[in-house]
């Protein structure tokens, strides 16, 4: 009877246990690592119909993020700004350059310059620019140096651990509110955050909250 | 189980005395083991002949389907672009502000018949999503009613007229102007028929149309409800044009005669308002107003009175004669010879009533309804004069608007006229039948129409020369209107009109300017016609301050009392009651879906109507509760389903109107394709018409509200989707009550007391109200969230809720407005009746009765088997029933035994307080429904945003044409491409729209809380002033209630309004022994009987089966007291 089965067959079982074992890890660990938010997002770096540089505006500049982007701290939602805001100074600045031919165009014609969008959150997901911004998080938190990006990218995984990491400890990622918009604050050396942070959690009252209902409703 | 003994739990719906239906009443055999499932029969069930084959079928196309699906989204997301405008100005005009992402509001107003009801609108994103009341606004102090907040879905009605045509020809609306512009020029006489408004513009058009056009024009003026008698009674008894304004507020005793000022009269919200203001007793001090009701079908007033007293609808007169008799205001013989029609019993009724507002002199008021003819309001005003009511509780102001004709003027004069120019009446479906509708249909040479396929397209083609117009909805026009007190309010647009349609101004400024081309705009007639100082001002605020009409004060009765007809009920006969429907109106809401599915008020039917009868009726005449009858009045008949309602007159049958329309109007008249359906037993193999009966083909112009007929039973089954079964309490003692006496004892008692060491909540007034606090926390049955992690718990914010079901009328309001503020789909007819109503929030109504013997009917049902409704008519005690109406949604329970129960955490406890739902984590498996005691769970059986109603069965996997759709666009919706279009509009960006599979229920508007919170949270900036207080937020139904029955607040926040409600001593938790600390607390409701009427009562009826359920189960396991004895034997 021996002869059907070969004797390698004897160790089939182990053999497929520990394949099915190593198989599974394998898928495990590729669906978490290629599945997952940072890898999907994080870089993702589309081109612009215009290739304005953050870098060169919010970074050599020093323009404040909310020249352009005013609404931020009044809406959920930060608004790109209309062809009019560029307008303000490319009515002079560079007033011929065949570059922002789009920009002068829309104004013209108030047709929409077609951004791509970058940073998305889901549907389901209802999040605040205007809280975030009015109650000492910086836009760094979410968004990367972006005064450092020439094409801005897609720089945090923005996924829901990601939301909940900061969520579970604000005093780590307060600064004190005037400082905001400021891309480039750094704490102090002497800044500790469970000192300084909590101080200003207590101050502001921040109850950064986990509950489902904070942002799906 | 332990759980008995402890909870008290009435064991038997044989106990129960708050039935729900006639059938519970009587102790329906099938009723407890239907009531032990998690939703009624066929709610949950496949349908039948689905076979395990077919299962796994499907199950292997699902998992092919996902696969595929997994090819088809790629691994990439797709490219999306953002689109900013070009220029600021493109935004707005300058100065207002639009800030993408942030709703804006707008003060505007809702034109009625009479007035006008202010609102405030929301806007998101340029579309308007919610009304409210316009809280601001002296007139009404934010009081609406549920077509309010119904109106924003005819908006997007998508059987909207949408183009402009004449002979079949589609023009554009510039041309339609220029042939409207000849018809003006050319030569004859033209009557222009129009719906019932009040405004001044209109006033100053059409002035102006008579001066300029001279009697080439001439006006006529229908509406199928007729609310215009209160000024004409008024004017005449008084001989000076004059309109009453009731001030419910100041009168401590009302009587109304027929007249359901919380329902179904104009202003409605209004004066539920000023009445239920004298109603929220807080102290044992506090005084509360006394409400008689003399009627002959039950009202939502009638089911609130204190005293109530039935009436045939004709005779009503001479019980207003009797009551002036008694105060010596009529002595002749046509009054002796009505009051000799009522009966011994109803004169000591009155007797007594009457005699309580001589006590009250100056204190009261007397009401006639719309329904009542001239002469009965006439002496009704003075009956107030004699008892010093005029100047007080009833007040009067001048006329606003001159007398036009009527459609049935118009119909005799139609002769004398070339053309009829129509804006916006729909003779044909409600003109009446002595009408002549076709003639005048013939005649029209232009129409305003709101519907595309209306009846007056379907039945009787529009002459090839009229010119057919869209009208405008009133978010979409320019307009204004005065209030019941005269306050001028502005109607604003808060949308360009969505198919270029026409408004009435528009046209009446045409007419006005006699065609020429420079006429004005709607914009130019309203600002014209405005005097006041700032025009900005009067839009921003939405009304003309100081502009209401100061009282008449010289007034003198007219000595001519002029004498009220005899009439009396022939023998054979039944006396017919039309009536406005509590749901649709007199039909202009009959295409809105949100108003069929909300079940009226009294019968709890959602998506007809039906004739109601009493049981005497029904048993004298042989008609079968819910089986059609042939109904004969002047020789039309028509045949409808009977009801047998408690607390309905003998020998009366109501007609509630605006249903049954004909066309091609997909909410108001739709059919359910033949099919095999999941409840066989529903429809059958037979195609039914959904939307009800339309009473007007029985209804001649002249006998609009009462006339007389035979009926008789035809036996034939129609199927009836009634909310009234569903989500029954079994029993419990859910809603308490006692009266003012009982009351003001028990404070006193508690007033006492308070401070010793034995004193105990328990017996004071909560425990003659039922089983009550006595099992609270003995039971630990669930893990207490915040007990077990104290640092759960927010500090800044606890969310609470207080009703009172002392103020609450059942108007069902909050209903509607929960449902445009929350995106609630509607479900239809087919699965309302399988339990499967999206509600968030419904009205329970529950019924109580004095000689209820509940042994009786037991024996009686087993003889008789299981159908209850068969036997209904042997009960004396539902012919005058006390009612209670319990709003009821999610209570919030702190030991939720819904989250408990959950296997995937898709409903968990946030740290506010808040039971929610995270829709994403849903699986479906009902469980938590399953584990609700309050069964305020609702699940998406179907994607109803997506689906047809007519269709919901019909998926991707049952349909190859479908599943093509669904492969080339996942998206897209198997509902008709221009319904999706519009509905997508009326939804609240705020809230996430569910699909199918997901359980939802009340969040008390979590979206408005977290954008309160955020609000607060950006103003406070780096401060700490993030704690929400009263006025920084108001759920849906908080804001829509008229009678402020509702309260929601933040409980940390000692000032709120919900902590001073929750302090009041009538405050109760329902099912408070199974210690799940609800949120949502209810205040008792406190009746108050004047002891001197016949029908008096110590007790409300309810209270007797609390003491036998207490004394049975309660802290004395052993004894029973008397009251107890009955449901110990009704059991065995």
């Amino acid at each position: 009877m021996s002869n059907i089965f070969p004797k390698w067959t004897n160790r089939l079982p182990l053999i497929l246990t520990v394949g099915g074992l190593v198989a599974g890890a394998c898928v495990v660990a590729g669906v978490t690592y290629y599945f997952t938010p940072k890898y999907t997002r994080v870089g993702y770096q589309p081109i612009q119909p215009v290739s304005f540089s953050h870098e060169v505006h919010a970074g050599q500049m020093g323009i404040d993020c909310r020249y352009c982007h005013n609404d931020v701290d009044k809406s959920w939602y930060s608004n790109i700004p209309s062809a009019e805001t560029c307008m303000k100074c490319h009515s002079t600045v560079l007033a011929e350059d065949p570059r922002l031919e789009p920009i002068r165009k829309s104004f013209k014609k108030n047709t929409p310059v077609p951004w791509v969008q970058i940073h998305k959150t889901p549907d389901y997901v209802y999040f605040n620019h205007a809280v975030h911004v009015n109650r000492g998080v910086s836009c760094v938190k979410c968004h990367g140096k972006v005064n450092e990006m020439d094409e801005v990218k897609h720089s945090k995984s923005l996924s829901m651990a990601f939301c909940l990491e900061c969520h579970r400890n604000p005093h780590e990622n307060v600064r004190p509110q005037d400082e905001v918009f400021n891309l480039n604050w750094e704490p102090s050396a002497e800044w500790d955050a469970g000192r300084e942070g909590q101080a200003l959690v207590d101050q502001m009252k921040i109850r950064s909250s986990e509950n489902c209902s904070a942002c799906h409703r | 189980m332990k759980m008995h003994s402890k909870t008290g739990q009435v064991e038997n719906a044989v106990e129960s005395r708050y039935w729900r239906s006639i059938g519970e009443s009587m102790g329906e055999v099938e009723h407890p083991e239907w009531s032990d499932r998690e939703f009624p029969e066929g709610a949950s069930e496949l349908p039948e002949d689905f076979s395990r084959r077919d299962f796994l079928k499907l199950m292997g196309a699902s998992a092919g389907l996902a696969g595929a699906g997994m090819l088809g989204v790629g691994c990439r997301r797709p490219e999306e672009h953002i689109v900013p405008f070009g220029t600021e100005t493109a935004k707005g005009a300058p100065g207002q502000n639009y800030v993408h992402g942030v709703p804006m509001y707008f003060a505007t107003a809702m034109p009625t018949r009479t007035g006008a009801i202010p609102l405030l609108a929301e806007s998101n994103e340029g579309r308007p999503t919610k009304v409210s009341g316009n809280v601001d606004c002296p007139a009404s102090k934010g009081a609406t009613n549920g077509f309010a907040y119904a109106s924003i879905l005819n908006l997007y009605d998508p059987d909207r007229a949408r183009t402009y045509f004449m002979n079949g020809t589609e023009m554009s609306k510039a041309h339609a102007v220029e042939e409207l512009k000849g018809l003006v020029k050319k030569e004859g006489r033209t009557a222009i028929l129009m719906p019932s408004a009040n405004s001044p513009s209109r006033d100053r058009m059409i002035e102006q149309i008579k001066d300029r056009m001279g009697d080439r024009v001439e006006f006529y003026v229908h509406e199928a409800i007729d609310f215009g008698v209160h000024a004409r009674a008024a004017s005449r008894a008084f001989e000076q044009s004059i309109t009453p304004v009731w001030k419910f507020g100041k009168a401590e005793v009302i009587l109304s005669l027929d007249c359901d000022f919380m329902g179904t009269e104009e202003d409605s919200g209004l004066f539920t308002r000023d009445f239920s203001k004298n109603r929220k007793l807080a102290s044992a001090d506090d005084s509360m107003n006394r409400l008689y009701s003399v009627e002959a079908l039950l009202t939502q007033t009638g089911a609130n009175a204190d005293h109530r007293l039935r009436a045939n609808s004709s005779k009503i007169g001479a019980v207003a004669v009797y009551i002036a008799s008694k105060l010596g205001i009529l002595s002749d013989a046509n009054s002796q010879k009505l009051i000799q029609d009522l009966t011994q019993e109803q004169k000591h009724w009155i007797d007594a009533c009457v005699e309580d507002f001589e006590a009250n002199k100056g204190k009261g008021l007397v009401v006639a309804g719309y329904r009542q003819p001239e002469e009965v309001h006439i002496l009704v005003h003075h009956i107030n004069g004699i008892l010093g009511n005029n100047g007080n509780a009833v007040e009067f102001i001048p006329a606003a608007t001159e007398q036009l004709g009527t459609l049935k003027d118009l119909s005799e004069d139609l002769g004398k006229y070339d053309r009829v120019v129509n804006l916006g009446c729909n003779p044909v479906y409600d003109g009446g039948v002595d009408i002549d509708s076709k003639a005048i249909v013939d005649k029209t040479q232009f129409r305003l129409t709101y519907f595309k396929k209306d009846e007056s397209h379907s039945s009787m083609n529009p002459s090839p020369i009229c010119i057919n117009a869209p009208l405008a909805h009133y978010l979409e026009s320019w307009g204004d209107a005065r209030t019941n007190d005269g306050t001028i309010v502005s109607i604003q647009p808060l949308i360009a009109p969505l198919f270029d349609a026409m408004s009435e101004l528009e046209v009446l400024s045409i007419y006005a300017f006699a065609g020429s081309d420079d006429y004005q705009s709607a914009y130019d007639v309203v600002k014209d016609t405005f005097s006041g100082d700032s025009w900005e001002h009067y839009l921003h605020r939405g009304y003309q301050e100081g502009s209401e009409s100061a009282p008449v004060t010289d007034l003198k009765l007219s000595q001519k009392i002029p004498s009220i007809a005899y009439s009396t009920i022939p023998s054979k006969s039944v006396e017919v009651v039309f009536t406005r429907d509590y749901s649709v109106d007199d039909g202009r809401f009959a295409n809105n879906g949100w108003c069929q599915e909300v079940p009226d008020p009294i019968t709890k039917i959602t998506w007809d109507n039906v004739m109601s009868v009493s049981r005497k009726t029904a048993e004298k005449l042989g008609l079968e509760h819910g089986k059609k009858a042939k109904l004969t009045v002047q020789g039309k008949s028509i045949e409808a389903p009977v009801w047998v309602q408690p607390g309905m007159s003998d020998n009366t049958v109501s007609l509630p109107l605006g249903y049954g329309r004909e066309g091609d109007l997909r909410i108001a008249n739709f059919e359910y394709e033949k099919r095999p359906l999941i409840n066989n037993n529903f429809f059958g193999a037979k195609v039914i018409d959904v939307g009800g009966f339309n009473f007007y083909e029985l209804r001649s112009s002249g006998n609009q509200n009462l006339d007389f007929g035979t009926i008789e039973n035809t036996g034939e089954d129609y199927p009836l989707s009634s909310t009234q079964e569903h989500w029954s309490m079994e029993g419990r003692p859910i809603v308490r009550e006692a009266t003012l006496k009982e009351f003001r004892k028990s404070e006193k008692k508690r007033a006492e007391e308070l401070g010793r060491e034995e004193y105990s909540e328990k017996h004071f007034f909560p425990d003659n109200l039922g089983l009550g606090s006595h099992a609270r926390n003995e039971g630990k049955i669930y893990e207490h969230p915040y007990k077990e992690r104290p640092g759960l718990k927010s500090d800044v914010n606890q969310w609470g809720m207080s009703i009172d079901l002392n103020s609450c009328m059942g108007c069902n309001d909050c209903v509607i407005a929960c449902q445009s503020e929350n995106n609630i789909p509607i479900v239809g007819k087919e699965q309302v009746a399988n339990g499967r109503e999206m509600h968030w929030l419904r009205i329970d109504r529950y019924y109580t009765g004095r000689n209820h013997n509940p042994k009786a009917s037991a024996g009686w049902i087993k003889d008789q088997g299981q159908n209850g409704d068969d036997v209904q008519h042997t009960e004396e005690w539902i012919d005058d029933p006390q009612v209670v109406n319990m709003p009821m949604s999610c209570v919030h329970c702190e030991n939720a035994p819904c989250e408990s129960v959950c296997p995937v955490n898709a409903t968990v406890h946030d740290s506010e307080g808040l039971n929610i739902m995270a829709y994403n984590r849903c699986v479906g498996t009902r469980y938590c429904s399953n584990n609700c005691a309050w069964k305020v769970r609702r699940f998406n059986y179907f994607d109803y945003n997506k689906r047809p109603l007519e269709n919901l069965y019909e998926s991707p996997l049952t349909k190859p044409a479908l599943f093509l759709d669904w492969l080339s666009d996942r998206e897209r919706p198997s509902k008709k491409e221009d319904e999706w279009d519009l509905l997508e509009l009326a939804k609240n960006p705020q809230v996430s729209v569910r699909m199918r599979g997901v359980m939802e229920k009340c969040d008390y508007c979590s979206s408005r809380i977290q954008a309160a919170k955020i609000n607060k949270k950006v103003k406070a900036g780096s401060g700490d002033d993030v704690m929400l207080k009263d006025a920084d937020l108001k759920t849906a139904c908080q804001s829509a209630c008229s009678a402020d029955a509702i309260t929601f607040g933040n409980l940390l926040d000692k000032e709120s309004q919900v902590v001073e409600e929750k302090n009041n001593p009538r405050t109760y938790e329902t099912l408070d022994f199974l210690d799940n600390g609800a949120r949502t607390t209810y205040l008792a409701k406190v009746r108050n009987p004047n002891p001197k009427m016949p029908d008096s009562y110590e007790k409300p009826f309810s209270t007797k089966e609390y003491k036998a359920a207490e004394g049975g189960h309660g802290d004395d396991h052993h004894g029973h007291n008397g009251h107890g004895h009955s449901h110990e034997e009704g059991n065995h």
